[in-house]
């Protein structure tokens, strides 16, 4: 009998452990949270989006409107007829893109018709993107898709907007989400860092601190890092810096998600872009990767830090 | 129950796409299965910073007027953004191969001729990509040791 105890119970055990390791996960993946972080994430996102494209605005007629220079990228790779839809518009039809354009961004930061104005940000700015002359698909460009994808399908709207104002009469009341919108959001920042860190320990160019020198010295470097390089400064000082960030990003994931760390990890991240802002004036991580940060902190965090107004008169 | 399969299959997706990403990105071992845009964004979605040159790059742009001479044309009209970004863009990054960035360059030159021709009567608009060393003095220290290399004609 204690035999036959002994062998079933560890077969039992186990199959209950997966079980509950997979409700645990299932759990974490799903479970029914507060929207503040996502809201947040909206807002930010959706204002600027706004703002990147209202800087556009008087190239609309010569870099976006088929009276003007542009190469539509993808209108030669479709058949006809689609590929009319991917060719430069006339001037007044750029127009009225652009403008859709802008109030999908508005209304996408304010949160009213969430999912109608985010689909327009995401079918306009594609159609403006690939016929921006000579498109250059950076990084944030598959951070920033990915972003409205994911906010497409979200509760992100359930609170801190015009939705929840016209229907619950106060901004700032709301109604829980599921959770796989934000951990989705949470995990692609790991991801970022982690592969870029992980792609750089094998890339000839990381290997010295030529890579910062020479990148200080370009078109990309700003007058204050120009200052710096005139300090004259070892070689020896770039290849420190070069392992020093690569050092960084590799644990920066890591710092960003453990608690105990995690403050830290914020500030010394931000800090990280900033710095790439003032020294090679790439500003769209900083606009668009750092606020996904918030992310990262429990939800229930962020609701009780950020606003501490009201519960939601009746939860789902 | 649909919902709840829906969620799973979601979240195996976009792992196994993340799972494709990383593992090319560290090991070069490209995960079968997973569709090649799919696994292109999540690559491309974690590329670090890889363009650095050790020389300025830019583009010229001269245009011929009715009594035969040439004289340069702003670049800032058609590139009005921040110079690195301008540097790429020049480049017409998103064009693989030399062949296909030479049609897409004397594309740009007969559009911008044509952009020019409706204020001034040039008759002729040159392309050239113009490269010099870099300097911690400024930008255009060393501009005029630069090389010019004609890309496109127009008509």
């Amino acid at each position: 009998m204690a035999e036959a105890v002994l062998h079933v119970y560890p077969s039992r055990y186990s199959t209950m452990t997966l079980r509950s390791a997979f409700a645990g996960w299932e759990h974490w993946w799903t479970e029914p949270i507060p929207p503040h972080a996502l809201a947040i994430v909206r807002i930010v996102t959706g204002a600027a989006i706004f703002l990147w494209a209202a800087s556009h605005a008087p190239h609309l007629r010569l870099l976006f409107s088929a009276d003007g220079v542009t190469i539509p990228f993808y209108a030669d790779r479709v058949a006809p007829p689609w590929n009319s839809l991917l060719m430069p518009a006339p001037f007044w039809g750029t127009v009225a893109l652009f403008v859709a354009l802008l109030a999908g961004a508005a209304c996408m930061a304010i949160g009213w018709h969430m999912r109608l104005s985010i689909a327009t940000v995401i079918v306009s700015g594609l159609y403006f993107w690939q016929i921006y002359l000579h498109v250059f698909p950076a990084t944030f460009h598959r951070l920033l898709i990915f972003v409205l994808i994911v906010l497409l399908c979200s509760g992100a709207d359930r609170t801190l907007s015009l939705r929840m104002k016209s229907e619950r009469g106060s901004w700032t009341a709301w109604e829980p989400v599921c959770a796989l919108p934000q951990r989705l959001l949470m995990v692609q920042v790991c991801l970022t860092y982690l592969g870029s860190g992980w792609q750089k320990l094998g890339l000839t160019d990381w290997k010295t601190g030529e890579i910062l020198a020479y990148s200080l010295l370009s078109d990309w470097g700003t007058p204050l890092a120009r200052s710096f390089v005139r300090l004259n400064l070892p070689m020896a000082f770039y290849d420190a810096v070069v392992r020093s960030v690569l050092f960084f990003e590799f644990v920066l994931p890591f710092g960003l998600v453990w608690r105990p760390t995690q403050k830290w990890f914020f500030v010394l991240g931000i800090t990280f872009h900033v710095l790439v802002l003032l020294l090679l004036s790439i500003w769209s991580f900083l606009v668009f990767l750092v606020p996904l940060y918030i992310t990262l902190l429990p939800p229930e965090e962020v609701r009780k830090w950020r606003f501490p107004l009201r519960q939601p008169p009746d939860r789902q | 129950m649909l919902r709840r399969i829906l969620l799973q299959t979601v979240i195996a997706g976009y792992l196994l796409v993340s799972l494709a990403g990383i593992s090319f990105s560290v090991l070069r071992i490209r995960i079968p299965f997973v569709p090649d845009p799919l696994f292109r964004w999540s690559y491309e979605s974690m590329s670090p910073w890889q363009r650095f040159a050790k020389n300025n790059q830019d583009i010229a742009i001269r245009a011929k007027k009715p009594d035969g001479t040439w004289g340069d044309i702003s670049v800032e009209k058609y590139f009005p953004f921040r110079r690195g970004q301008r540097m790429v863009m020049v480049q017409l990054a998103s064009f693989r191969g030399d062949e296909a960035k030479l049609v897409q360059y004397r594309r740009l030159a007969g559009l911008m001729l044509r952009e020019e021709q409706r204020i001034h009567p040039y008759t002729a608009l040159e392309l050239f990509a113009v490269t010099w060393p870099l300097s911690p003095e400024s930008r255009d220290w060393l501009k005029p040791f630069s090389t010019s290399t004609p890309l496109a004609t127009a008509p």
